[in-house]
């Protein structure tokens, strides 16, 4: 009785004994704009016209002149549970390897009015970042890119560049495929002065291309038309009404 | 319940009680040496399978070297043989005789106890060479079946005489089971390659796709993919079974064939 108990079990694990561990490269996996993400360093573009919800993962080509390549596969993926802050760089030590956040993701400089200034990596330590279910707001850095957010998908709250002086390349959210909230903005460039027509002209084509419903602000930046944008930062960011 | 363990005990010989001293001499007559030597071997393996037995090769014993012959030209006559035994330590000698009668054999044993007196006497007429060796094999059985009244313990004479006496079915059997598992194993890993073909499709085609930009590629990829789940999920639900299986059965019709090679043939 006692060689059954062992017996059976025994039996059971060598007939389903060494499966295929599931390490295939994501190209080419299933995805779709309305949430179903792709792994780590793929990005969703659509394959189908007619479906434009339906989407197949790529490779990301391109992390900008700022950012390497994040090293692949990679496997040490983090998920923070509360809205997070980065104001210096310890708090970028700590998001490194991020990629999911539970709340909002804000950079921002320590003290009001200032700039944060950031190393010589920018943003490229949130590499890994690819969700956020508040927003996502860069704002008051002396970054000159959004080299480092490529891999950046979803944020459930919008994204909102702001009062970046430096800030003169917006390529790197150009694999957003979805950002909610709020209607009508979902991904707004603000008084950054240096940000030219052209930049963000860019970043509208690429975004055409993956996400064609998604819509982007553009005010107080070098060629905007529209100057006074106060009001509208202040509802955007955190605490604003 | 409990009842015929008692029985079964009490018909047991003690454990104390004096095991039966034997020694296989060798066997006389016709037929080559190394025959004769081969039958000799067959007759002690034969009684030692007997518990009630203490069985000693001729070579073992001091002071019994040409005995054979010796005792042999004693014929009948007790009292000649019970002095060539009377110098030896044991109970029982075999004396064992091949005669050789145009193509065929006449083997005779006769188990002498040590005072001439001849216990079990048997004589068998085999027909050819290739007979020869299992005759003996039966004739040593009945003798020390008859010498001890019973049977040798099932657990000591079981295992062999199976594959002796299926020997065929074991050879062929096996030889077959392992083809089967060779086959069965060789396709149950189908999947587990075509998985590892996609896979590294998958690496190929993602270099070409960030050396090319080319999005034709991700169909290929989406496709490969698909290929991909489609073998993991037959080597994960069926293939690994059935690869196991496979490899249990060459497994066990090797040991199988193994088996029959080593052990002889049965009677």
């Amino acid at each position: 009785m006692s060689r059954l108990l062992f017996a059976v079990p025994l039996s059971a694990w060598a007939l389903t004994a060494c499966p295929i561990d599931d390490v295939r490269d994501g190209i080419g996996l299933p995805c779709s704009i309305a949430g179903k993400a792709c792994p780590f360093d793929y990005t969703c573009v659509p394959d189908d016209k007619d479906a434009p919800d339906d989407g197949v993962c790529a490779p990301i080509a391109d992390y900008g002149q700022e950012c390497p390549p994040p090293t692949y596969p990679v496997r040490n993926q983090k998920v923070l549970d509360d809205d997070v802050v980065i104001d210096d760089s310890a708090d970028f030590l700590r998001t490194k390897d991020v990629a999911t956040v539970h709340g909002g993701l804000e950079v921002r400089s320590p003290g009001a009015g200032g700039v944060f200034l950031l190393g010589d990596e920018a943003l490229c330590p949130l590499a890994g970042l690819q969700h956020t279910d508040g927003a996502l707001i860069v704002g008051e850095t002396n970054a000159p890119t959004l080299d480092g957010l490529q891999n950046f998908a979803y944020a459930g709250g919008g994204i909102v560049v702001h009062s970046n002086p430096n800030l003169t390349d917006v390529r790197g959210l150009q694999n957003v495929v979805l950002a909610e909230e709020p209607d009508g903005q979902n991904i707004a460039l603000i008084n950054n002065a240096a940000l030219d027509a052209d930049a963000i002209a860019e970043l509208r084509e690429a975004l055409a291309e993956t996400s064609p419903t998604l819509q982007l602000r553009d005010c107080g930046n070098r060629d905007s038309s529209e100057r006074d944008c106060g009001t509208l930062l202040n509802s955007l960011l955190p605490g604003g009404e | 319940m409990w009842l015929p363990a008692v029985f079964l005990a009490l018909a047991l010989p003690a454990a104390d009680d004096p095991l039966t001293r034997v020694v296989v001499l060798d066997v006389v007559g016709d037929g080559d040496a190394d025959e004769r030597a081969a039958l000799a071997q067959i007759i002690y393996e034969r009684l030692q399978r007997f518990g009630k037995l203490s069985v000693r090769p001729r070579a073992a014993v001091d002071g019994a070297a040409g005995i054979e012959g010796a005792i042999d030209e004693c014929g009948d006559d007790r009292d000649c043989t019970s002095s060539l035994l009377h110098s030896i330590d044991v109970d029982i000698v075999t004396v064992a005789h091949l005669l050789r009668v145009g193509p065929s054999y006449s083997f005779s044993l006769r188990l002498v106890q040590r005072d001439g007196a001849v216990v079990v006497d048997s004589t068998a007429t085999i027909d050819d060479a290739a007979a020869l060796r299992p005759r003996v094999r039966t004739v040593a059985d009945d003798a020390g079946k008859a010498l001890t009244g019973s049977d040798p313990p099932a657990s000591i004479a079981e295992p062999a005489s199976i594959v002796a006496n299926y020997r065929d079915a074991f050879l062929y059997g096996g030889a077959a089971a392992a083809g089967v598992g060779v086959v069965v194993a060789a396709v149950a890993a189908i999947p587990a390659v075509g998985a590892g073909a996609a896979e590294g499709d998958l690496n190929r085609l993602r270099g070409e796709y960030l050396e090319t930009g080319d999005p034709a590629l991700l169909a290929t990829a989406r496709d490969r993919q698909q290929a991909f789940d489609d073998s993991v999920g037959a080597w994960n639900t069926v293939g690994v079974p059935a690869f196991w299986l496979g490899a249990l059965a060459v497994v066990a019709g090797a040991g199988a064939v193994a088996a029959a090679l080593v052990v002889e043939e049965g009677p």
